[in-house]
């Protein structure tokens, strides 16, 4: 029972490792998991997918590679969103200055798959604007609560048509905001705590609010959904494995008269599949059966960890 | 070798000399250590200045003149330079002085400016933030229904109620009587219901949609539990955060250990939430390794595609 | 001459943009911030405080007066305010991106003290040839290269925008790109990701069931865990629909594995995350509160 508590710590690590690779090289077929999502989730890809056509969402990306895993399924789902209803969007970071630049790199792939599908690449300028690093996020979205037209003193971006760098608030993207319930909606894709300060300045100024964050702050950000500050909240990787589940399936959206695999109770309307163009929905998927292994290796490691311990005492008391 | 793949074969690299640390420390280790930190420190110093400074300070201290239009371009009005902006430039080299013994509370002054900015903005986020809370937590703790203890699938309606959904969902009076003896069903039990009172199938799911709304607006029994219980929770928890004074009496410290335990449940759910990001990230590197290097990457070089 | 830019609507303490007269201006701003700076260096050493203390609570009172002070119904700018009162709020309200740019500025450049810190301890280590020296050598190289490379490629992108898009790239893009994504991310990924590898065997030897809290600790996490597996979720569902025949109303759904986590999360994780909010809510307003009055004892000093 002793070797019970005493299991080698590489062997585990190696376990770690040989468990998370083996469904990376399992054919996609068998590693798609059937998931049902939760309301958190639903409510933030259906009122995603509410807002008007060639509307302007504020995207607060505060993320790096390092949390890749989850934050980079979370962008893309919000960008082919994006792509699809033709919405406009600023993005800017107030966690980290590295985050701008690693946003755009997703954006730069993405468009590459769009343009290999036939769509149009989201273009600076007309579709986003980039306007960097804010380091003193709370002064931020102060001044976008107070007045969002006098946000960006002095920013510029690149308008390709005109061929030279202008005020960004005369581009596509930022010339019909004039006052917050102009922002269709601010969603802030973090891996830390942004989000308290965009709730705790933009609460109850007419933008929606939502957030895309990594698990560690799921269950934190999830107080500010169960108190309807936020309307939407995607957690962590299984929240990119709703939002893509529901790209791929639909909500409320039945084939050939089977039950709908999403249902949403509280949403009345019926929102279809993404079209093909828009695939793969997998960016989460990829990684989930890798997971489940993880998840699993963890639980029988607390399992036998426990087990041993009860087994010793056991054994000391008699 | 294409610039992408040489950027995965130095990525694995600088992964595998990283993950040398589980090991044990070792030079290899070390020095993609020293590169990591280096790179950063040095990709912060261009950002600081392309992503913030130059936009929020030279930009608006400088300000802009005005462009005319062209044939292409229209034209630009220009920005006023505040140029008072330049005071920003010493008072932020103050904040420098912390290395120096003798000058060292001149650091005060930039740094008690962002704090005090930081504490003046507290009094009015502390209300935006925790009313609605407050608000989402005030829920009924007595039950307005008594016909039943769960949320039930069947609802008496009255002549009036009947009526209403009979009118709004276009079905006959009689089948909404039938239906409200049972509105929550799968696809197939309402098409076969449908059929059965050869009514249209969008019909019938709106008058469930009604008929649910209608039992939505009353608090049975086990919603009143939960709501005890959500309050419980939430005073417990509170309780036990009480530090302000000593907590005394077999109640209160019950009623603390009580919370104790709920908080317990909350941090269960953060350490399960967290488990799943810490494993994401190593899946990811997993990815990268596996996937874009040793199956995709590594055959294409051998193949020279 | 072209001015789109009249003269008449400049506000106070500002001129023309890009004119002569603004680098004029800045220069001499500049001069005066400096010998206000050097000044401050032979401050009294019992007005230190006070300084310090003043320009705490000046810049918190502007967040204060925004909040307290009658807010303006929204005017054109070619309104005038009805009264005093009205005119205060609205100047407080215009101040406001000028204050976010300041404060936006400072902790730039209080950011780049980290920079400045990093530079100080390997740059010392190097010159005096201390233990590890080489491992600073290479930090500082690596930094210096980062650095020489994004302002090039910064300059090159500004002076021909069509090098941001990856078709125009040219060697100095080539250049970020690798240093940025080849090895500044892979080596962030891979760090954060180690984690992975402490968490699993911490849980394996610390995570076990000693006292009631750490059985509902472990209890909970296990349920949040087999939740998060979608196949375990789904099993549990189809399991609960085999014995109730689909039907969405059997009772007998309360204890399907998402149901059961979601029950937790509504009535005992929720509020138990919300009153630690709260708490910590009262802990900031009244941190905030002693910095901005600096009340706290180490503070201006």
């Amino acid at each position: 029972m002793q070797k019970l508590l005493n299991l080698n710590r590489f062997a585990m690590y190696a376990l770690l490792v040989i468990a998370v690779s083996i469904p990376l090289f399992m054919p996609a077929s068998c590693t798609t998991i059937p998931t049902l999502t939760n309301s958190n989730t639903q409510d933030l890809y259906i009122e995603l997918m509410a807002i008007p056509e060639g509307k302007t969402v504020f995207v607060e990306s505060d993320w790096t590679v390092s949390t890749r895993g989850e934050s980079a399924g979370q962008l893309e789902a919000f960008l082919k969103i994006a792509r699809l209803k033709n919405l406009k969007f600023v993005l800017f970071s107030g966690a980290d200055p590295q985050a701008p630049q690693v946003a755009k790199n997703v954006i730069e792939g993405l468009n590459a798959r769009f343009e290999k599908n036939g769509l149009k690449p989201l273009e600076q300028w007309n579709d986003y604007i980039d306007v960097g690093f804010y380091p003193d996020v709370e002064a931020f979205w102060q001044t976008v609560a107070s007045n969002p037209r006098r946000v960006f003193p002095g920013k510029t971006a690149y308008d390709p048509v005109a061929k030279q760098d202008r005020d960004v608030y005369e581009s596509p993207v930022l010339k019909d905001i004039r006052k917050t319930s102009d922002i269709a909606m601010v969603v802030n894709i973090t891996a830390s705590g942004t989000i308290d300060i965009i709730v705790q300045r933009m609460s109850g100024k007419g933008a929606k609010l939502a957030g895309m964050v990594t698990g560690v702050m799921a269950p934190e950000a999830l107080v500010y959904y169960n108190s309807r500050q936020i309307v939407g909240l995607s957690g962590g990787l299984r929240g990119v494995v709703e939002m893509e589940t529901m790209m791929a399936k639909g909500v409320n959206f039945s084939e050939g008269g089977k039950e709908p695999f999403v249902k949403a109770a509280q949403f009345d309307g019926v929102i279809e599949p993404l079209p093909a163009s828009y695939q793969p929905f997998a960016r989460g998927m990829n990684y989930f059966a890798s997971l489940h292994a993880a998840l699993f290796l963890l639980i029988i490691a607390v399992v036998l960890g426990n087990v041993g311990l009860f087994m010793t005492r056991k054994k000391g008391g008699k | 070798m294409d610039h992408n793949f040489l950027k995965v074969v130095v990525g694995v690299i600088a992964t595998l000399a990283l993950y040398s640390v589980l090991y044990r420390e070792n030079k290899f280790y070390r020095l993609v250590e020293h590169i990591y930190i280096g790179l950063a420190v040095g990709f912060s110093m261009v950002a600081l200045w392309t992503e913030t400074l130059e936009s929020s300070f030279w930009n608006v201290m400088v300000g802009k003149a005005a462009v005319a239009a062209t044939d292409t371009a229209p034209a630009q009005t220009g920005t006023p330079g505040f140029y008072l902006f330049a005071l920003l430039l010493p008072v932020g080299l103050m904040g420098y002085f912390v290395f120096s013994r003798k000058h060292n509370w001149m650091s005060r002054i930039p740094i008690g400016i962002i704090l005090g900015l930081w504490g003046g903005q507290q009094i009015q986020i502390w209300w935006q933030t925790y009313s609605p809370q407050l608000q989402a937590a005030m829920r009924p703790v007595l039950p307005t229904a008594t016909d039943s203890i769960i949320v039930p699938n069947s609802i008496r309606l009255s002549q009036v109620a009947t009526t209403e959904i009979s009118t709004a969902s276009t079905l006959p009076p009689e089948v909404v009587t039938t239906l409200s003896n049972n509105f929550r069903m799968n696809t197939d039990a309402v098409a076969a219901f449908a059929q059965a009172n050869n009514v249209e199938i969008g019909s019938v799911q709106g008058a469930m949609r009604l008929m649910a709304g209608k039992v939505g607006g009353e608090v049975y029994a086990s919603q009143a539990i939960n709501n005890i219980i959500f309050l419980i929770t939430l005073l417990s928890v509170l309780t036990y955060f009480l530090f302000s004074f000593e907590q005394k009496g077999k109640f209160l410290l019950g009623f603390t250990r009580l919370g104790r335990w709920l908080l317990m449940v909350g941090f269960g759910a953060i350490f399960g939430s967290t488990v799943m990001t810490r494993f994401a990230l190593l899946i990811d590197r997993m990815y990268f390794v596996m996937i874009e290097f040793l199956r995709d990457g590594l055959p294409r070089v051998f193949q020279g595609g | 001459m072209l001015n789109l830019l009249a003269q008449s609507t400049l506000p106070p303490f500002s001129v023309e943009g890009g004119s002569q007269q603004a680098y004029q201006m800045i220069a001499i701003t500049l001069i005066a911030g400096f010998a206000i700076m050097a000044g401050l260096m032979f401050a009294p050493t019992k007005l230190r405080r006070p300084i310090a203390v003043s320009v705490t609570f000046l810049a918190g009172f502007y967040y204060v007066l925004l909040w307290a002070w009658p807010k303006p119904v929204e005017l054109a700018t070619s309104e005038k305010p009805l009264n005093q009162t009205e005119a205060i709020g609205r100047w407080i309200t215009d101040a406001l991106p000028g204050v976010s740019s300041i404060s936006q500025t400072l902790a730039a450049l209080l950011l780049g003290l980290g920079v400045y810190s990093v530079l100080r301890l390997h740059s010392t280590r190097l010159m005096k040839k201390q233990k590890d020296w080489l491992f600073s050598l290479v930090l500082l190289i690596s930094m210096f290269t980062m650095v020489g490379v994004g302002y090039a490629d910064y300059n090159q992108v500004i002076a021909d925008p069509t090098k941001a898009s990856p078709s125009g790239w040219g060697p100095m893009q080539y250049a970020k790109d690798f240093l940025f994504d080849g090895m500044l991310q892979s080596m962030d990924a891979a760090m954060f990701s180690i984690i992975a590898f402490f968490i699993l065997f911490a849980a394996y030897r610390a995570f076990r069931i000693r006292s009631v809290e750490s059985t509902v600790l472990l209890g909970t996490a296990l349920i949040v865990m087999f939740s998060l597996m979608g196949l375990v979720e789904y099993a549990s569902k189809n399991a609960i629909d085999s014995m109730t025949g689909g039907d969405p109303g059997h009772f007998l759904n309360n204890f399907a594995l998402s149901e059961v986590r979601d029950w937790i999360q509504r009535n005992v994780q929720g509020p138990g995350i919300q009153a630690l909010a709260w708490g910590i809510g009262i802990g900031s307003l009244s941190m905030g509160l002693r910095l901005w009055l600096s009340l706290e004892k180490s503070g201006g000093n």
